[in-house]
Parts: structure tokens; sequence; C-alpha cells
């Protein structure tokens, strides 16, 4: 009971107790002022109160029934913390003005904690039950146990070179939370620090702080910033929760009172654990599911075909566009084999679709590979893929084109079919459709795919498409067709590039009913070369000189280049030319077949507006079986070709001409 | 063609703190086994100075005789620099990138090591 000046006047025995007196005497003894004193006062979103907002002080203001008033209660002497519910009535004298005020106070601490740990664990499940982004859902978890269980709330998580990672941080304030972060950016703290956090991550092992005076921080503080920014944080009790799930330790929940004399127990410890097994258990399942996505992603970029095979020598481009939703590989393939006498190109297409159809075509892709590096045979290897396909169980079959290409033209191609639409060849703006028809892969165990044999001529263009192309669905329902790619590869002419972007941009427009995969493969002619007498006329040809081989070779063409170019080139270029057909005369001596004065090596040079453009060629390797062009000299002579020179090429087998040009 | 042009010599001045050999003319794959006869007899004397101010030209067929040089040098325990030449002769080592392999030093200055 108050009076009008908000003195107790009367009380009974669990008040006494509950303001913390021995007796009623005490209680009524104490002054208010040393009452206030001693209890901090929250309400119960964590902001302090003070005396007017107090129910009984609005009563006697004239108030008539404010609502009750539920107040957290910090004895700032032992850290008792208490929920009390405060209830206020006026006792009125006759007249308005209220003569004493009726103070009741109920401990509800019990229900409180109770019901506040329960609703957190309840919010934190809820939150983390399948979140779509985790961040945000740690985020909001560490705000749930603001102010309920704690002043400050953080998830830290081992990151990047070992360093604690704060996933999440709350506190009332986001000032705060700024000076938080500012903190553990300047002092980032690693998992092999002897300090707490770290501490717990190694061990397992909850820890629990109360009481951190002004000495302890002190002590943790690396420098005056340092101090200051943990001053300012405020820590009076720390608690500290291993997150631990499917026995790994996968990071710690961080709780701080920074209210003085606010302390955690067992009650707040119970709590944070099994909120800190929710948590564990979300990061567990998300990491889970990460590395399933990613050992999918690998996979499928695995099988995926080379965005741009290289041919030596030609110009490819592909396009390739695997049926069903967010799928990066098919049933579709295509692939570059390279062999002694050239290449093998293959393009096939699994039946089916989908990962399945991905997995048999790896199979396929593996098979011809190796056979057709092994024997340089395209029959060879459909052969062998043939017979690997018919040895699995299932029914697997796989069409498959193989084109056979030279090294350099002149030359002549093979193509073999095996259930696999025709390719088609572009020559001079008309394309038609080029081989003879064989049965599919895995259909038959005894099969022939009667080869056609092509004299290729210079910017002639193959183009390979398997007939998802044909098969996609135009606008209006009608089926894309051969008339349609025909049409399209005679537009784009010599140019790949141009074929496969058009062709790539009505697919992505289009409903794809198969994978669908295309080749444009142009070989250009062969190189021009001075030494060949190609090379364009509008070059002032300075050299062509034949030498006799043997030692004295280098310098003879050293001294005629020198003759030749007189004062044309400024002096850098001049004298790196110089050292360039040296470079190469000399190689062709060492390794190439002009050691002896009875083999001949041939010097070219030419001038363009832009270039100088020099020539060595040589009868080809000396005794060296399975190669041919420069060779390093001593480990330097090729890399220094390659500094000196600004372009520079090796042409044919027999002989082998080295090309280099630089630019003036 | 001048004649003096074709000529390749090797000078050796055996002096009381070591052997310097001047090279003198186009230092390529027909020149280089002259050189190395020279080095390689002078090494023995303890200190060798190789004076590249007199060539005219050179390709990677000296290079690797001056790296090879320098590697022995190491090995085998006796001193060798290198007296730098023209500067298109100093170009090969920079675009080589072996600078750094090469005991390089200023004519006067003592051995840097």
């Amino acid at each position: 009971m108050l009076d009008a000046d908000g003195r107790i006047v009367m009380a009974n025995a669990s008040a006494a107790t509950l303001m913390g007196e021995g007796t009623v005497e005490t209680l009524l003894a104490t002054p208010m002022a040393e009452l206030w004193e001693r209890f901090a006062l929250y309400d119960p979103d964590g902001r302090p109160l003070a005396e007017r907002d107090m129910a009984s002080l609005r009563v006697l203001a004239g108030e008539r029934n404010p609502p009750p008033m539920l107040v957290r209660r910090v004895d700032r002497v032992t850290g008792d913390q208490r929920w009390l519910l405060a209830k206020c009535s006026s006792l009125h004298d006759d007249g308005d003005s209220p003569g004493l005020a009726m103070y009741l106070t109920e401990d509800v601490t019990a229900e409180r904690r109770a019901e506040l740990g329960h609703r957190l664990l309840v919010e934190a499940g809820r939150l983390l039950s399948s979140p779509v982004d985790l961040d945000a859902a740690l985020q909001q978890v560490a705000q749930q146990t603001i102010p309920a269980l704690a002043d400050w709330c953080g998830i830290e998580l081992p990151g990047p070179g070992g360093y604690l990672h704060l996933a999440a941080v709350a506190h009332l304030e986001p000032a705060k939370v700024a000076l938080a972060q500012r903190l553990r950016a300047l002092h980032p703290v690693h998992v092999d620090d002897e300090s707490a956090v770290p501490g717990v991550l190694r061990t397992g092992v909850p820890v629990r702080m109360d009481n951190i005076d002004a000495e302890q921080v002190r002590a943790a503080a690396v420098d005056d910033e340092h101090r200051e920014l943990l001053e300012s944080l405020g820590l009076s009790a720390l608690l500290i929760v291993p997150l631990r799930s499917g026995g790994d330790v996968l990071g710690a929940l961080t709780l701080v009172a920074s209210q003085p004399h606010r302390r955690f127990d067992d009650a707040d410890q119970d709590v944070a654990e099994a909120l800190a097994q929710r948590i564990a258990d979300a990061l567990r399942n998300a990491r889970l599911l990460r590395d399933r996505a990613e050992i999918a992603n690998v996979l499928y970029a695995g099988l995926r075909p080379e965005p741009s095979p290289v041919l030596p020598g030609c110009e490819v481009a592909a396009v390739y566009r695997p049926a069903g939703e967010d799928v990066q590989a098919g049933g579709d393939f295509y692939d570059v084999i390279d062999a002694p006498s050239g290449s093998i190109v293959v393009m096939g297409d699994v039946a089916g679709k989908g990962a399945q159809a991905a997995a048999l075509s790896a199979v396929a892709r593996v098979t011809l590979l190796t056979a057709g590096r092994l024997t340089g045979e395209p029959r060879a290897a459909l052969d062998e893929l043939n017979h690997a396909l018919r040895r699995r169980g299932e029914m697997s079959l796989c069409a498959v084109v193989a084109i056979a290409l030279p090294t350099e033209l002149p030359g002549s191609a093979e193509v073999l079919l095996a259930g696999h639409p025709p390719p088609l060849l572009l020559r001079d703006g008309v394309a038609r459709p080029i081989g003879e028809a064989g049965p599919m892969l895995g259909a038959v165990e005894v099969a022939e795919w009667p080869p056609v044999t092509v004299e290729l001529a210079p910017n002639d263009v193959f183009v390979l498409y398997t007939d998802g192309v044909l098969d996609s669905v135009l606008a209006g329902g009608a089926r894309f067709g051969e008339e349609r790619l025909r049409r399209l590869a005679e537009g784009a002419g010599t140019d790949v590039d141009a074929l496969a972007e058009r062709l790539d941009r009505e697919l992505a427009q289009l409903r794809l009913r198969d994978d669908v995969a295309m080749l444009a493969i142009r070989c250009p002619g062969p190189p021009a070369l001075l030494a060949r007498g190609t090379f364009d006329g509008d070059a002032e040809r300075l050299l062509a000189l034949s030498l006799p081989g043997g030692p004295e070779a280098p310098r003879a063409a050293r001294h005629a280049l020198a003759a030749a170019l007189g004062d044309r080139l400024g002096e850098r270029v001049h004298g790196d030319a110089l050292i360039v057909v040296s470079e190469l005369v000399t190689n062709a001596i060492r390794h190439g077949g002009a050691r002896g004065k009875s083999a001949q090596v041939t010097v070219h040079a030419a001038l363009r507006d832009s270039a100088l453009r020099l020539e060595v060629t040589d009868p080809g390797p000396g005794f060296e079986p399975g190669g041919h062009g420069p060779r390093p000299d001593g480990g330097y002579g090729l890399h220094l070709l390659d500094r000196l020179a600004t372009r520079w090429g090796v042409t044919g087998g027999d002989p082998v001409t080295v090309w280099v040009e630089l630019d003036r | 063609m001048d004649r003096d042009e074709l000529k390749f010599t090797v000078d050796v001045d055996e002096g009381p703190d070591g052997s310097v050999v001047t090279p003198r003319g186009e230092l390529d794959m027909a020149t280089q086994g002259q050189l190395r006869a020279a080095l390689e007899e002078q090494a023995r004397r303890g200190t060798v100075t190789l004076d590249l101010s007199g060539l005219r030209f050179l390709d990677t067929s000296g290079l690797r005789l001056i790296l090879e040089t320098a590697e022995a040098s190491r090995r085998d325990g006796f001193a060798f620099s290198v007296l730098p030449g023209s500067a298109a002769v100093q170009r090969l080592f920079d675009v080589a990138g072996v600078v750094e392999l090469v005991p390089f030093r200023d004519a006067g200055e003592g051995d840097r090591s």
C-alpha cells in the first residue's frame, strides 16, 4: 500500500521478501530511493523502466485503473532476475484525489520464462524447417532470442581460412549491431585462437561466464581501441553453446547479457542448447543439399561436349541444347578425335533423354575416342561401339556419324553413317546430304557402314546435326525439317559462326522435342606459303635462298637476309629478324633434315606493309621419328621464337616449313 | 661482303687476376665451339671473365654456351663473370628471360655476387 507521496505504508510479508527486505518493518523503514536503486526494471521488450512508468505512481497521479504491467526486474546486487505482474488500483478518499494505492505483485517468473523458452523454440523450429534463405532464417532466429533470452545473440560459423564468420548477429539497437560487426572485422577470430568461442568449437562443451568485470575485459583486449569497443558493447555475462549435429560441431551460438548483473542460469542454458540443436540440424541439412547439388552439377558439366571444339586448321562452330528443364547434358554428343592421319569428327545420338542418356553417351564417347585414336579408322570406332552396346544387358541404341578429315588440303574426307541423319556438304553455296545409310549402333551383331569419300576443296563446309534439329516444332506446329536447315546453311555460306548463331537463335524460340546438336566445320585451303608460291600477291619478295645444310648455314642465311632487307626495317625488328632466321636455320640443321651439306635448307622472306614474313623449309625430321617442327634448343629456342615473333606456325610434314611474321 | 665480317676470333688475356676472354664477330652454331674451347681452358686458371663487347651477333647457340659456363662455374668452383655487350646482344638475354642466370658485371666493377 502506498500513500499519496508514493511511500509504502503497509505491506505483507511476501512483499517484504520480494523487495529483498527481511521483514515488513525493515521494508517500511527503507526509503523508496534506496529500493529503487536496488532493482533495475525492464519492460517485456527489454527497455529500461523509470519510476514514473510504475503503475503505482500513475495511479497516484490520477489514472483510474492502469492495465497490469509485466516487468522484468533485476536485482543489481544479487543478479537475481524475476518477472513480475504488477496490478495497481487506487483506494480513494471521499472526493476524487486518491488517498492510497494498492499494489499487487505476482511473481510469474517461472511461467514467463517457460513461456518465452517454448515460444522461442517453436518459432525457431518454424523458421529453420525448410528455409529458402538459410542466412536470413538464422538472422531471424537470432533476433527472436532478444531480449527474452539475452541482450546479444550471435551465430558464428567457421569460414574461409579458418576465420570465424558472424552468420547472424542481433541486438535491440541496430547501432550496436554495427559495432559488433566492426569489432569482428577489426579483430577476426580464428578457430585456432585460445579465446572462448574457438574453445567451444574444439571441445564441443558449452561455456558460461558470469559477472564479467572490467578487469577481464581489459585483459581480453588487444589494444585501447579494442578495449573501448568491447566496453561499449557491454559484457556482463556470456553463454556459448556449440552447434552440434551428426557428431560434428558446425559452429557456435553466443548469447551475451550486457545489462548489469544480468546472468544466465541453468534454465537459460537448457533453452539455448535446445535452440542450438535446431540451428545445427538446419545447417547440416542445408549443407547436405548443397553438396548433392554440387556433385550433380560437376557430373553434368563433365558430360557436356566441348562448346568450342578445336580441329587443327579448320574453323568449327557448335550448337548444343539438351532437352529437358535446367539440364546441362543429354543424349546427344560430339567429339573431335585426334588420329595420326588427321582427325575424326563424330556426332552421336543416344536413344532416350536426361541423365540416363547422358550417362550412356559418356560410354559411347569414350569407346569411340579410344578406338578412333588407336586405329585412326572411323570404321573401327563404329565397330567397337557397336560391340560395346550389344554387350550391354538392356537394349542400347546409338546413332552416329563419323567423318575422317585430312590434316591438310588437298585431301579427301570419309563419311560413315550409322542410323544418323546424313551431314550436309556445303560447296559453292549449295548444300547436299552426304553419306550412305548403315544400321544404328547396338542394333545388329554384324554390321557394315559403307564409307563415302569426298575430295575436299578449299572452303568446303560440313554441317553435322542430330535429328533433334529436324524434329523441333515451329510456331504453327510444323516440323523444322531438312529443307529449312539446308536453306539456313546455304544462307550462311562459309561463315560457320554465323550458321551456328542463326540456328541457335531459331531453336531458342522453339519447342524442342529432343536434344539438339550441330557442328559446322569449314576446311580452309592449305596455308599460303612463300615456299609453295601461294603467298599473297601484294607482298614484296625479298629472298628465296637455298642453302646447303651444315653449321655455316645460319650465318649465310643471316647475311643474305641482312643484305636483302637493307634499311627497310627499324633497328630492333631488323635485329630480331636476323635472330629469328638464325634460330630457324639452326633448328633445321640440328633437328630437321639438313644436317649434312647434301641436304638443303630454303629461306624465303617477303615484306608486306605491316609485317616481315620469314619461312625456313627443311626436308623434315632427321632420324627422330614422330615429330616435326622446331624443338627446344636447350630449352630457350622455342620460347625465344614465341617472344620475338608476332605470329608463327609450322606446316606440313614433308617438307616442314616454319613461318614467322614480325610486325614492323 | 667484307672479309673481316666473316672472321670470328677469340682473344684471351691471361692476367694475374684471371683471364679475360673476348670473342669478336658473330657467335652462332658454327663459331660457338671455338669459344667453348677457350672458356674451358681458361676455367682451369680459376677466374674467367667473358667480355661480350666484341660480339656483332648472338643467338641461342651462344646463349646456351654462356649459361652452361655459368652453371659449370657454380659446380666446379671457378669464378665466372660476364661483361655485357651491345644493346642488340643484351636484348637476347632479356627476351629469353635469362638475365638473372648470367653473372653480369660492369667493366671496372668488382664481382657482383
